[in-house]
């Protein structure tokens, strides 16, 4: 035969090879040095990738790094309710729901009463500052978590719950879409990004309640 | 019932084989107990840290992954069911972080009219270390300098042990795609290690 192509001695070396085509290549290399060259240099390779340490030494300050973004992002510790527990935990969810939406658009409503007239915006200029864009993608990323978390396992919540913990969860996009809208019109105002950031934690901690809640019943 | 916090130094260096198993611990850092996850982060972030290291070739950008999924396993403690080993969840948790990355990165890529060219971040042979630095050393300098997609697929195959099914599956690309990358690495690490 032929010299096979190199693609065959790669799926010979994984053992991917149909027993025929295995037998055709086996007695190629009986009598072909080239080949079976190739076929050393492809296990020497193999080998020496299986054989690397597992573990690498991890950079200095990657602990502290780790530990201030899981602070900077939790809001409340919180504890796991025992599973006897459920029907108060269902109705504190739905409590805590309605409270977090109290504060998450009562906030809003006062700090952007408050603002008075705002800023007219500039025109073309719509981006929001660089620092919060970090920060927000780190929120953004977090909610999603949660919430494809929180559908995976929406049967294990009863109806009422869900529907407390949507319309909660309506009513906080809605601030977020509001104070959003504020600091894009005035970007430099650093009390409408704490109010935005504030709006976050509450969705944030809102869907940690739901998903902690799905995880014990 | 609560679970209790561990009580343990702030910096936990020591031997660990007295503390509480890995599904303990995560149970405590699942109701906040950041300690525990400082327990498991000395067990399991080097792990983290050297596929992260290896996928991206790359040691800024691997720090920066291995961060990432180090703080996404904190998230989303919730749903290790403590099933598997905590190591394989978080293993298998750490290669999304950096293959969604991977996903991304391509992305931006398109947005700024840049077709994909996966021989773009082909260099020449790397610069490999002297002999007497080993063979390993030579080896981690060359995946690095692998083309990306060719560097992820030799990780994840031939030093990580995923099938080929499972790569294409978590690299959103055809079985035979996988193979020819497969190929392509084996392929310049040979000529670059001159084996």
């Amino acid at each position: 035969m032929t010299h096979p192509e190199l693609e065959q001695l790669n799926d010979l070396v994984d053992g991917r090879l149909a027993p025929a085509a295995r037998h055709d290549v086996e007695a190629h290399l009986a009598s072909c040095r080239a080949c079976r060259d190739e076929v050393d240099a492809l296990r020497a390779t193999v080998a020496a990738a299986a054989a690397l340490p597992s573990s690498l030494p991890v950079p200095d300050g990657l602990w502290d790094d780790v530990r201030a973004t899981i602070d900077a992002r939790r809001v409340v510790a919180l504890p796991r309710a025992p599973r006897a527990a459920r029907t108060f935990s269902t109705r504190t969810l739905a409590i805590a729901a309605t409270a977090l939406v109290m504060a998450s658009s009562g906030l809003t409503a006062f700090v952007l009463r408050g603002r008075g007239s705002s800023p007219a915006p500039v025109e073309g200029v719509t981006l929001l500052p660089a620092s919060w864009r970090a920060t927000e993608s780190g929120y953004i990323e977090s909610v999603d978590a949660l919430r494809a978390q929180l559908d995976a396992q929406r049967a294990q919540l009863d109806t009422a719950t869900i529907a407390a913990v949507e319309r909660a969860l309506a009513t906080i996009d809605a601030a977020i879409v509001e104070a959003r809208a504020a600091l894009e019109r005035d970007p430099a105002n650093a009390a409408l990004t704490d109010l935005l950031a504030s709006n976050y934690r509450q969705k944030v901690e809102l869907l940690r309640r739901a998903t902690q809640l799905a995880s014990i019943t | 019932m609560t679970v209790p916090a561990l009580t343990l130094h702030p910096r936990v260096t020591a031997s660990t084989q007295d503390l509480p198993d890995d599904r303990d611990l995560a149970s405590r850092a699942l109701a906040g107990d950041t300690r525990s996850f400082e327990v498991l982060f000395e067990r399991h972030a080097g792990r983290v840290y050297a596929l992260c290291v290896r996928m991206a070739g790359d040691r800024q950008r691997a720090q920066e992954l291995a961060h990432d999924a180090l703080v996404r396993a904190w998230e989303r403690l919730g749903s290790y069911k403590g099933e598997a080993a905590f190591g394989t969840w978080l293993h298998r948790l750490t290669v999304n972080v950096v293959l969604e990355s991977a996903r991304s990165q391509r992305r931006r890529e398109a947005r700024v009219a840049l077709a994909e060219d996966d021989d773009a971040d082909v260099g020449g042979a790397p610069e490999l270390a002297p002999s007497d630095v080993g063979d390993r050393i030579d080896l981690e300098r060359a995946i690095a300098k692998l083309p990306r997609n060719a560097r992820q697929v030799f990780v994840l195959h031939d030093v990580e042990g995923f099938r080929h099914d499972e790569i294409a599956d978590r690299m959103a690309i055809a079985p035979g795609t996988v193979r020819a990358h497969l190929h392509r690495a084996r392929k310049l690490l040979i000529a670059w290690l001159d084996r």
